[in-house]
């Protein structure tokens, strides 16, 4: 499966009312990648992680994971596929514990998971002194780190993360990427959609530039800075 | 052969002599008895006086001739030798009792009003001596006890001696108290005010208050503190058990508002379905109680009396089946319209009525009452542990105990606990959100199914019931927070405080208009209830 194609996004097209979110998007990630999805606000970035998550329905187009159609599928079939999503509002479930929060992230129940899973996964996202604690009181830089582990608990094959240090402090923001690559793996594609370009810059393999529902352009980050289209649309500014 | 003769005469002399040592007296009182008024009532009182002596052997005999005066079958002749008592088939000498025949012209004495209390009381209480069943002497006691104030208390004494119903024992030692308070001896009586303010309530202080009038108290300094030691101590027993019992009383409404809002809350705030039909479901509940009781009466009759246990199973399961079905048919395509499932659980709230109308009529159910339900335990003052109660309270707790360890300690729990949260995050990390609405809608269900069986012993069942528990169910629920077991629990348990507190105020309406206006003065001050699951609510 290494290196192979992991994720193909044909001809997409998601409408809202009248307006065109995704216009005839295509795409294909590949395993083992790390892929950012960036662009201005409103080019369809978190649509897309929405559609693949099967919270937005699509007009038109295919969305295919390995050999699987994922179009018309529930939220919960597409999760248990192994595509995992981080919204990008820390969604945690407050009232819950670091732990129990972890435990729902499994996907199975806790005694059908690997042993000590949950403990690898708290330690992985660096909350393990925190677990009994509810993920209410937590600060948001933890929060986003537990929602990081939730995602990751039952290790999916798809890791989507939409805007994963969003109001992090400089030292957080080390963490999380320190954390990204160190989730980077030949049977895994991570997708992170990022408006902060220094970060984009430590993570991704490979950058998708999207401007209203399209690809802009896709490459290396190092070429992305000097294409025209994109300095105009968006790094100008 | 005149030895002989001689011999015999003098046994027969002797035995004659032996006879007449009892025949005087025998005699001598049914003169009394064949006598005028004032004869008779002395005769009667002194065989009440005679119904305390120790040895019981001549009290048949009083009370065959007691109850023959009673019931005017002693016919009196000139010699009360010669006077017969003619009934019970046979006419017997009144004073040997062995046949005999009847005087000629015999009188039949009629009592006054006066002497008749004074012959019944004293035929009670030698019937409590000597009665042959328990149940002859319990008949008696009861009839004793009205007028305990004027039977010896020797009577009660000797009588409880020689009881051998461990139960009737102690009720005649209870009246036997009452007795002696008015006993001649002052010792006697401070003993009994002092062991009767050992079991206060109501009766015993108005027992113990109406020596206040008595001679002895003004005479008596030791009497006269004995009796008011008794009666503060009563009064105290009595507070106590007054308070006991308001929060006994408000224990056991706010078990059952709690057994009807536990379902509720769950539904609701899973879903935020407000479901009409959840007092259908109760009386679905506790329909199916009543078919457990009935299959078991045709099937087991032996083991009829524990259909409240086994019904536990059916009730939970019929109704859980018929929450999830209309959770999958109807209610799942409405959730994003609020309204229209309010309109979809009303249409089916009626349904349910008039199917249940239709098959089994509107008549209320008739439950059996096991054993273990009827009766009660006396604590303190007049505060009794009534058993149906008791059961409706420990049922909830345990229905209480299991939906807390449901909710937090099982895979299910967790996921209808993060669906409740946040829908869609819940979605994204694979909790089939769809399922869990069915299973959490057959819980939500079959815990209003166990509330039926739990009300199945205290009120009505019939098709109608259900109305009755909707208003207070989302009162409950509204105030303990949406979605919280805790919440619902102490919800619960204020207002049933609050209800009982008011009701013997300003009577039962009253209590309910007034918590409900406290109820809205208290969501315009806190609207997100008592106790709030935190998180994004939809």
């Amino acid at each position: 499966m290494s290196g192979g194609t992991a994720l193909v996004i044909d001809g997409l097209e998601v409408e809202f009312g009248r307006f065109r979110a995704v216009d005839n998007l295509s795409l294909a990630i590949d395993y083992g990648e790390v892929r950012a999805l960036i662009g201005p606000n409103g080019a369809g970035k978190s649509t897309v992680l929405n559609v693949v998550a099967g919270v937005t329905p699509a007009k038109a187009g295919r969305i295919v994971l390995d050999d699987t159609d994922l179009i018309g599928l529930s939220e919960a079939q597409i999760a248990r596929k192994g595509v995992r999503r981080k919204f990008q509002k820390p969604s945690v479930f407050e009232v819950l514990t670091v732990r129990e929060n972890i435990e729902l992230g499994l996907g199975v129940p806790v005694a059908k998971a690997p042993s000590g899973r949950i403990d690898e996964v708290l330690a992985m996202v660096n909350l393990t002194e925190l677990a009994d604690r509810p993920a209410g009181t937590l600060a948001h830089g933890q929060k986003q780190w537990l929602e990081i582990g939730m995602v990751l608990a039952s290790d999916p094959k798809i890791l989507m993360l939409d805007e994963p240090v969003a109001g992090l402090t400089d030292e957080e923001r080390q963490r999380t990427a320190a954390l990204i690559r160190a989730l980077r793996r030949p049977d895994r594609a991570i997708v992170v959609v990022e408006h902060d370009m220094g970060f984009v810059e430590e993570i991704a393999d490979k950058v998708t530039v999207l401007h209203e529902g399209r690809t802009l352009f896709e490459g290396p980050m190092s070429r992305v800075r000097e294409d025209a289209r994109v300095i105009e649309v968006y790094l100008g500014r | 052969m005149i030895r002989p003769l001689i011999l015999g005469w003098l046994f027969a002399v002797a035995v004659a002599t032996g006879a007449s040592a009892q025949s005087p007296g025998r005699a001598e009182l049914i003169a009394g008895l064949c006598g005028n008024a004032a004869a008779t009532g002395d005769a009667g009182n002194r065989i009440l006086a005679s119904a305390g002596q120790p040895d019981a052997a001549e009290l048949p005999w009083m009370e065959t001739v007691t109850s023959a005066l009673l019931d005017r079958q002693l016919k009196c002749a000139a010699d009360p030798g010669q006077t017969v008592v003619d009934g019970g088939g046979a006419v017997r000498n009144a004073v040997t009792l062995e046949p005999a025949s009847a005087p000629d012209q015999p009188k039949v004495p009629v009592l006054n009003l006066k002497n008749r209390a004074v012959f019944e009381l004293a035929q009670s209480a030698l019937r409590l001596r000597v009665g042959a069943t328990p149940s002859v002497r319990r008949q008696a006691l009861t009839a004793l006890g009205r007028k305990a104030a004027s039977v010896p208390v020797e009577v009660f004494e000797q009588a409880a001696a020689g009881e051998s119903d461990a139960g009737l024992k102690a009720e005649i030692e209870s009246t036997a108290q009452i007795s002696a308070l008015n006993s001649p001896d002052i010792a006697k009586r401070i003993a009994a005010v002092e062991r009767l303010a050992s079991t206060p309530n109501r009766r015993v202080q108005t027992q113990i208050a109406a020596l206040l009038a008595d001679p002895a108290y003004k005479s008596d300094q030791k009497f006269r503190l004995a009796v008011d030691a008794a009666l503060i101590k009563v009064g105290q027993g009595i507070l106590l058990g007054d308070v006991l019992s308001t929060l006994y009383n408000g224990l056991s409404f706010a078990s059952i508002l709690f057994m009807a809002a536990i379902g509720l809350s769950v539904i609701f705030g899973l879903m935020g379905v407000i479901n009409l039909a959840q007092g259908e479901l109760i009386m679905i509940g506790a329909y199916v109680t009543w078919l457990t009781q009935e299959a078991l009466k045709s099937i087991a009759p032996g083991l009829a009396d524990y259909y409240l246990f086994i019904a536990v199973v059916p009730a939970f399961l019929v109704t859980a089946g018929i929450g999830v079905l209309l959770e999958a048919t109807i209610l799942r395509h409405l959730y994003k319209r609020p309204l229209m499932s309010l309109l979809a659980t009303w249409a089916i709230s009626l349904f349910l009525i008039n199917l249940v109308r239709v098959s089994f009529g509107t008549q209320n159910l008739q439950f059996l009452t096991p054993f273990y339900i009827s009766g009660g335990v006396p604590v303190v003052g007049d505060f009794i542990v009534t058993w149906n109660r008791l059961f409706a309270i420990a049922f909830a707790a345990i229905t209480l105990a299991l939906t807390w360890f449901v909710v937090n300690r099982t895979g299910l729990g967790l996921n209808i606990r993060a669906v409740t949260q946040n829908r869609d995050m819940a979605g994204c990390i694979g909790i089939p959100t769809r399922k869990i609405d069915m299973m959490a809608f057959g819980l939500g269900s079959g815990l209003a199914g166990l509330a039926g069986l739990s009300l199945s012993p205290i009120y009505n069942v019939n098709p109608q019931m259900g109305g009755n528990f909707i208003i207070d169910s989302f009162m409950v629920v509204v105030l303990g927070g949406v979605g919280t077991i805790g919440g619902t629990l102490v919800a619960a348990l204020g207002v049933g405080q609050v209800n009982v507190l008011i009701e013997p105020l300003w009577g039962a309406v009253a209590a309910k208009v007034i918590v409900l206006f406290l109820i809205i003065a208290f969501l315009q001050w806190r609207p997100e209830g008592l106790f709030t699951a935190k998180g994004r609510r939809r």
